[in-house]
């Protein structure tokens, strides 16, 4: 009888280290999916409550405008559409650059330039740990924003405004989306030199207190890297237009046991620890 | 069952409440305090239960590491070892495991820092703004939610030690 009950309680014991073993290679298999719809879930959940600071910004701003009198609201009136006019020919004329551009594509039988969404939104909630290399949008799937989908913002410089590269989305929900920025590892943008003629890939950030600089690797060595070099987007991935400038080149290393390449330091036009407004870019399908 | 709603209401306000104040750049660990708070009151099996489902939440939040619940678990264990080895009733001694549980907090920071290891002294100022916020709002989340369970009638937190001698007996 006592043997029976030994023999009984080392089968259950054998049967829960074989569930807990089973348990523990599915929940293994499918961490990143379970983490992925975790993410997805949650965002959406607490979206509409981390939206509300920005709403009410919105909405005392509206009310502050209701607050200015006739005249300088004519005047501004006035102002916005003496804007709308210059872009209205601005974009006219680029009209004609652009079917020139067409036809000379026929000509050549290159395939014909992408079209490109553009897409606004705003940060809808950064982490103070990791301010800089990662933050939410308020937009999501339901804007048409995918994954890898490259983000920009733009900034001014000498009275133009240039578009300069964030980083990239990561993670998209129904509503909201994560935008790995340049500092974070995981964003590898294949980037080029065009003045050099040359290409290489982001790879993270060094920081010295509260400077950072993007790392850029796989820089051939047999060419000489004057520093403020422009480094723009080099449009090797068809998800991401060329052309995009994303910083100036500080200087070279080279990289450790690898004789044919150098690793780069690249200092970030964008300030990504300030971003208000973001744009994200989506190839037409 | 009432008090669990009250758990999760309390957990969730703190959650939001550090996220939206973490989108001007504060880092308030407000629900590092809760679950100090609901260790000693409700007992190391609410606390453990609530530390590792407030970590995964602020984790997926986040997208980052997988620190915060480990961090948030060492918290829990900490509010055993003061209401073992401490008196409950003096709420401003709370500064002490408030100073713990602002370098256990900053233990995260230093996974994602990229720099060398000398460049990390850049990160004292970091943790000693950790430490001092811990010890400002450790006593302070705690006075709050007495407050706010003595008028809902539920379980206090000057009054876990006495709960913990009579269980003993």
């Amino acid at each position: 009888m006592a043997r029976l009950k030994k023999h009984n309680k080392s089968t259950v014991i054998i049967n829960i280290a074989i569930t807990i073993a089973v348990l523990v290679i599915i929940s293994a298999t499918a961490f990143f999916q379970l983490r992925l719809a975790g993410e997805r879930l949650l965002r959406d959940f607490f979206a509409p409550f981390l939206m509300v600071p920005n709403k009410a910004k919105d909405y005392l701003s509206d009310k502050t405008l209701l607050l200015r009198d006739k005249t300088s609201l004519a005047v501004e009136l006035e102002r916005l559409k003496r804007e709308n006019q210059i872009l209205a020919a601005r974009i006219a004329a680029s009209a004609d650059l652009k079917i020139e551009n067409e036809s000379l594509r026929n000509t050549l039988n290159l395939e014909q330039a992408p079209n490109w969404n553009y897409i606004y939104a705003r940060p809808l909630l950064r982490n103070p740990i990791n301010w800089q290399e990662r933050f939410l949008i308020n937009k999501g799937e339901n804007s048409g924003i995918i994954a890898g989908a490259l983000a920009i913002t733009c900034v001014v410089i000498d009275g133009k405004t240039v578009p300069v590269v964030i980083g990239r989305i990561d993670n998209v929900s129904r509503h909201t989306a994560s935008v790995n920025t340049l500092t974070n590892r995981a964003t590898n943008l294949a980037v080029s030199l065009p003045k050099l003629g040359v290409a290489g890939f982001t790879a993270g950030s060094s920081n010295l207190g509260s400077k950072q600089q993007i790392n850029i690797t796989y820089l051939p060595r047999e060419k000489v890297y004057p520093p403020n070099t422009a480094v723009f987007t080099s449009g090797f991935n068809r998800a991401i237009p060329p052309g995009i400038l994303v910083g100036y080149l500080d200087g070279t290393v080279p990289l450790p046991g690898n004789r044919l390449y150098y690793s780069g330091k690249l200092n970030p036009v964008a300030n990504l620890a300030a971003v208000n407004f973001i744009i994200i870019m989506v190839r037409d399908k | 069952m009432h008090f669990s709603i009250y758990i999760c209401l309390v957990l969730f306000c703190s959650i939001l409440f550090s996220a939206l104040l973490g989108n001007y750049g504060i880092a308030l660990p407000l629900p590092a305090a809760v679950i100090f708070y609901l260790a000693i009151v409700y007992g190391w099996r609410i606390g453990a239960v609530t530390a590792a489902g407030t970590g995964v939440i602020i984790e997926l939040l986040y997208g980052s590491s997988a620190l915060t619940p480990l961090a948030l678990l060492l918290v829990m264990i900490i509010a055993q070892l003061w209401l073992h080895y401490y008196d409950t009733k003096n709420i401003s001694a709370l500064i002490v495991p408030g100073a713990v549980t602002g370098v256990i907090l900053f233990l995260p920071q230093l996974m994602f820092y990229q720099g060398s290891w000398l460049s990390m002294l850049y990160l004292i100022p970091e943790l000693l703004f950790s430490i001092i916020i811990m010890i400002c709002i450790m006593p302070l989340t705690v006075y709050l939610l007495d407050k706010l369970s003595k008028s809902t009638g539920l379980l206090l937190f000057k009054d876990a030690k006495i709960k913990l001698i009579h269980q003993k007996r």
